[in-house]
């Protein structure tokens, strides 16, 4: 492979300036590009983004949440404002890989890599996130998470989670093979206004049930405006259910999917909610 | 393309190709082969060493990337420290993955003085052991926190 | 005493704790090594195929390729690389570079480069085509050709069922399971003058190494020279030798070093695993527990290769008979193999199979009657003395019983098993099972060891015997006993690494032969020894041998006087004498069986299909501990490898296509530190009278009742009748009703 490196640019008007020069590949935490048998791919310089100063932050107490994209899972896991305002992201971050990978994976780097079974992902569009991106050539654009696809050459530089679309609550689910350092099978991120026992907005998105994460809108429409109990929650997931059933038809996971959803579901409603998951609301239902 | 790392307290000037591994390189370029390389994608941990003071999978990082930071692997602990509480606890079997699981543990160590069990547990999630079923690894690890902070066990 | 019995810490551990301990991986830049060419391997894509043509042009262009291997410039040789002596009758169906491949990852080409990557990337140019053949992949399949096949009656079977009170028929099948070591395989080899060859090799027997290599390069045994490196772990993954005839091959023809690693995608495609079992067990019960029947029927995939499989059958038998007293068993187990993943050697290798399918088939029958199924086993399990009924072994001083009640008591088991599984979300259950395993390969013809025991100048002691310690402690549990014989500490033992030129022969690490068997050869030796000292120094300090002492690293008279080792040694070489040593061939007159009774506690989630094991005691009738402190950590890692055989591993072969589907492990599902329960140990140390201070073997029983103790407490809590491992989420969640909202889902 023929590269060249390029580090510690001091900031992103020089990292700017490089796109500008030519092709570039990059690699930030490397959990993803550095696999084995995945490569460093591209041609053109290598460029290590995970010192760029500028591209690391989380500034969570303004009007909208802004994340650099360089930033590390372990930040996100670990910021206490973030946690405040989106605690469905500090917690879909504290579940993603171990400790060691938590230190070097970047939100940038989840959501380019786009794996279908991401942790980042079904939070972040449930938030209704945009991407602020650095196109090769020096222009910047500002795009939407949902339906986004990175182009050649193009860098993403921030995650923008607008204000006005961050609910008041909002809770992350995962279930794996195993309980930690482990590939979601399903995934789970609900953002809800939740007031007095009655759910208001609603935005559910399941990751590891398709190629890429999707919006629920039938077990969005079963929750909004609902008031919390047995019945509400019957539907809900019955309504979870069927979205499983659309979504992977005739798939070898569909027969543990379409019921095992239901875990992640009471998950983050109890989250959301305040409850305890054994609570006797939840084992009336689950029974 | 030559870079300047930071190892275990001494510079270290080495001639790397850009997509070396940190790993390969520690081991092959500066002879630390205390480290291991039993996956190369991040699963095992037996290649865990500090960087700046975390915990990392050292083959996930192309070397270059840690120009000028602060690596710290199993040769730069004190033997008396956590290899030792190691040995007394019984945690070493084959001795594969020893060296990331210790690095992981003083990782933790050097952020929480007195883990629990289960924050011991956590924080290894991400290094693999075939041999000992963890059991003996949990108590080295609570072992030496106490040995640090002066207590019995 | 003074060492064995005690928590003597492993004796390299500070090496491999600091990272100074050497594996073969990081001995490539030695200087011995100059010139070293790295291999890289190319695989079959294919299950079962013809290799019409490899073109290896591109490759050879490549930027430090030396040279590129496959079957029409190699040594076409048949062999099995199961074998552990020169000269072995075994089924050859191995060749080192196929020209028919049998399973997706079997070997086609080698590359050799200066470097890693360069090999690496010379393979990906190989081009090879095939033409397909059609493949088997069902161990089930009728053109499954089988290897081997074993069979067994005692008693009258029709009449034990016709008197039973209850008869159960139970399904059981296990999966295809990884070693999983972290260890990578690797093979590094340096040819030497006179058309000889070194390998330098983790492995579990040096004299397999060399046996194998010289069937596979038809070269006399005495031409290779094989040492064993520390290794990284092996659970019986390693004691086949993979790599070594390819090395070595490598390494004359091209008069450089070689190594060959392989990457973990590698290791999980294209070296060995542990055999899939479909077993079927009838078992009838008499109305208070007495199995009066037995008949059960086994097959196992052996894999495309039959390796030691054609052993299997018969060592399920061997391992079933030990257990229980039963009325009239009948048995057949069958190997077959298929174009898959090879199976082979793999801690228990066997018994987890043959004990799945027995342990859950009993507690079904138990749960029949409404039997508590520690009081079924207790009601069953074979007393001390008593001998099995296929080859007629003594079973030496079996205490499966004391297992069963101590390890019941401090479980609080009954307590438990009749505690409501509860109606909620979570169920909570307790299961349990036994085990029981060989000591050594008695009445095999191999079986003996021969130990050499030497007086340093120094004043400690040189063990010369092929051992091989797989990182379980072995060297340091020899040293023990060593010590303990000579008045040493077990540091002072010096433990010469395994050399099969060095070296007597031995079978190695298998067959949970090490402490009985090699243990008592030193322990012999040591004998032995201690006496040869006492003499010499009998005479030093004018004192009759046989009231001297040797303590403390000296050898200690009646009267007090006293000469340190090295002071005798010193002595004796000022007068010229030889410093003393003894050697001792151990040669094995029985085969006793350790037991073991496991007990665990589980909660599954009805919604996920999720289990958690909550908590877990392990009772093992061992003999005698010689050092307690790797006798738990072999108990705990068996208990992981059991936990993950029961509810998390699959190599999972894809059906259609024959691929490996658990390849990384990412997608091969270890259990972490934070899946396991807390574990608690409990040794019954009655003592083996036949065994080195009367100890038996621990390392592979840890792992065999695992499984089906886990499995039997999810069928407790969900009064389920899961068979199928591992129980997955899937497969427990597919076995409860579907619950009253999934109706309304449409």
């Amino acid at each position: 492979m023929n590269l060249r490196v390029g580090i510690n640019l001091p900031d992103q008007a020089a990292l700017a300036a490089l796109m500008a020069t030519g092709p570039l590949s990059f690699v930030a935490g490397g959990t993803d590009v550095m696999v084995a048998g995945r490569g460093l791919t591209g041609a053109g310089r290598l460029v290590d983004l995970s010192r760029v100063a500028g591209l690391a932050f989380i500034a969570a107490t303004g009007a909208d949440i802004r994340i650099g994209a360089a930033t590390t899972v372990a930040a996100l896991a670990a910021d206490p404002a973030l946690r405040a305002r989106l605690p469905a992201l500090a917690q879909a971050a504290a579940q993603c890989g171990s400790v060691q990978i938590r230190n070097r994976a970047t939100i940038g780097g989840n959501i380019a890599n786009a794996a279908p079974a991401a942790d980042l992902i079904p939070v972040l569009l449930a938030a209704e996130a945009r991407l602020r991106l650095a196109l090769p050539g020096g222009a910047r654009a500002e795009v939407a998470l949902d339906g986004f696809a990175l182009p050649p050459g193009a860098l993403i530089t921030e995650v923008i989670l607008p204000g006005p679309a961050l609910l008041g609550r909002s809770a992350f689910a995962k279930l794996g093979a195993r309980r930690e350092l482990t590939i979601a099978r399903l995934n789970l991120a609900l953002l809800a206004d939740y007031h007095h026992g009655r759910f208001g907005a609603v935005r559910l998105v399941a990751g590891a049930l398709g190629p890429r994460p999707r919006r629920l809108p039938r077990a969005e429409a079963a929750l909004a405006g609902q008031v919390l109990k047995a019945a509400t929650l019957r539907t809900w997931l019955a309504a979870l259910t069927a979205e499983v059933e659309a979504a992977i038809p005739g798939r070898a996971a569909l027969a543990w999917k379409r019921r095992a959803i239901a875990g992640a579901g009471l998950a983050v409603v109890a989250d959301v909610a305040g409850l305890a998951l054994d609570a006797p609301l939840f084992e009336a239902v689950a029974a | 393309m030559q870079i300047s790392l930071m190892v275990n307290g001494e510079r270290r000037d080495i001639e790397v190709a850009p997509e070396a591994r940190l790993s390969a390189v520690l081991r092959e370029g500066l002879g630390l082969t205390g480290l291991k390389e039993g996956c190369r994608e991040g699963e095992c941990g037996a290649c865990t060493v500090l960087l700046d003071g975390q915990a990392v999978n050292s083959c996930l990082i192309a070397a270059f990337q840690a120009e000028g930071r602060r690596i710290v692997t199993v040769e730069g602990l004190d033997p008396a420290g956590l290899p030792q509480a190691f040995v007394d606890a019984g945690a070493i079997q084959c001795g594969f993955c020893t060296p990331g699981m210790v690095m992981a543990a003083e990782a933790l160590l050097r952020t929480d003085p007195a883990p629990a069990p289960d924050t011991i547990r956590h924080a290894l999630a991400g290094n693999i052991c075939r041999c000992t079923g963890f059991v003996a690894i949990v108590q080295a690890v609570a072992l030496e926190a106490a040995r640090r902070r002066g207590v019995a066990a | 005493m003074k060492q064995v019995g005690h928590r003597v810490a492993l004796l390299d551990g500070l090496a491999k704790a600091s990272g100074g301990l050497r594996f073969t991986a990081d001995l490539l830049s030695d200087p011995a090594n100059a010139g070293l060419l790295h291999g890289a391997l190319v695989f079959s894509p294919r299950a079962h195929a013809k290799v019409l043509a490899v073109d290896t042009a591109a490759a050879l262009m490549m930027p430090g390729v030396v040279a590129v291997y496959w079957h029409a410039n190699t040594p076409a040789n048949r062999y099995n690389s199961a074998i552990w002596r020169v000269g072995q009758a075994a089924p050859c169906d191995e060749v080192m570079l196929a020209a028919t491949v049998c399973h997706v990852g079997d070997r086609v080409a080698l590359v050799l480069a200066d470097s890693a990557a360069q090999a690496r990337a010379a393979a990906a140019q190989v081009r090879v085509s095939y033409a397909d053949l059609p493949p088997v992949l069902d161990m089930a399949a009728q053109d499954a050709p089988q290897v081997a096949e074993a069979s067994f009656e005692h008693g009258d079977i029709d009449a034990g069922f016709a008197a039973a009170a209850v008869v159960v028929e139970t399904h059981v099948t296990t999966p295809r399971s990884a070693h999983a070591a972290i260890e990578p395989h690797i093979c590094l080899a340096r040819p030497e003058p006179g058309g000889r060859v070194l390998i330098l090799s983790p492995c579990q027997s040096v004299f397999a190494v060399q046996a194998v290599v010289a069937q596979a390069l038809d070269l006399p045994p005495d031409r290779i020279r094989v040492q064993k490196t520390a290794i990284g772990g092996s659970f019986g993954g390693k004691a086949e030798p993979i790599l070594d005839p390819l090395c070595a091959f490598a390494a004359l023809a091209l008069n450089r070093p070689v190594t060959i690693c392989l990457d973990r995608r590698e290791v999980f495609t294209a070296t060995r695993s542990r055999a899939a079992m479909q077993g079927r067990m009838r078992v009838g019960l008499a109305a208070d527990g007495q199995i009066v029947a037995r008949d059960t029927e086994v097959v196992v995939d052996v894999g495309a290769y039959v390796t030691g499989g054609h052993h299997l059958p018969g060592s399920m038998l061997q391992r079933l008979g030990r257990l229980y007293e039963v009325g009239a068993e009948r048995y057949l187990g069958r190997a077959v193999t298929t174009n898959t993943l090879p199976g082979g050697a793999f801690r228990g290798y066997g018994s987890p199979q043959i004990h799945a399918l027995a342990e859950i088939a009993l507690d079904r029958a138990a749960g029949q009657l409404g039997l508590d199924p520690v009081a079924v086993r207790l009601r069953n399990i074979v007393a001390p003395g008593a001998n099995e009924p296929w080859q007629g072994q003594a079973l030496g001083n079996a205490q499966g019983a004391a297992c069963l009640v101590r390890g019941a008591q401090a479980f609080d088991w009954v307590a438990r098993w009749r505690a409501p599984a509860g109606r909620g979300r979570w169920r909570s259950g307790v299961g349990m099972a036994c085990a029981t395993h060989i000591n050594g390969c008695f009445p095999g013809e191999d079986e003996s060891t021969t130990a050499t025991l030497r007086l340093l100048p120094d004043g400690r002691a040189e063990l010369i015997c092929a051992l091989h310690d797989l990182g379980c402690g072995s060297d340091t549990t020899m040293a023990q006993i060593a010590a303990e014989m000579l008045g040493l500490a077990a540091q002072a033992i010096v433990i010469a690494p395994a050399d099969s030129a060095t070296c007597a022969y031995d079978l190695g690490t298998r067959a949970s032969r090490l402490t009985y068997i090699c243990g008592e050869a030193v322990r012999r030796a040591g004998a032995a020894l201690a006496q040869a000292i006492t003499a010499a120094a009998g005479l030093e300090l004018n004192a009759a041998p046989a009231g001297l002492v040797l303590a403390g690293g000296q050898v200690v008279a009646p009267g007090g006087a006293a000469l340190t080792l090295a002071g005798l040694a010193a002595r004796l070489a000022a007068r010229g004498a030889a410093l003393p040593e003894a050697t001792e061939t151990y040669n094995a007159t029985a085969n006793p069986s350790s037991y073991a009774a496991h007990f665990a506690a589980v909660e599954v989630d009805t919604l996920t299909g999720v289990v958690r094991v909550t908590d877990y005691l392990a009772a093992h009738d061992l003999g005698r501990a010689i050092n307690p402190m790797l006798v738990e950590g072999q108990i705990c890692g068996g208990i992981q490898i059991g936990l993950g055989y029961a509810l998390l591993e699959d190599v999972a072969v894809d059906p259609a296509s024959g691929r490996v589907r658990g390849d990384s492990f990412a997608r091969y599902t270890l259990a972490n530190a934070p899946e396991m329960p807390p574990i608690r140990v409990l040794l019954v140390e009655e003592g083996e009278p036949t065994g080195p201070f009367g100890a038996k073997a621990v390392g592979e029983i840890a792992t065999v009742p695992v499984a089906p103790a886990i499995v039997n407490a999810v069928n407790h809590a969900l009064a389920t009748t899961l068979g199928d491992l591992p129980l997955t989420p899937a497969r427990v969640l597919a076995a409860l009703p579907e619950p009253a909202w999934l109706a309304a889902a449409s």
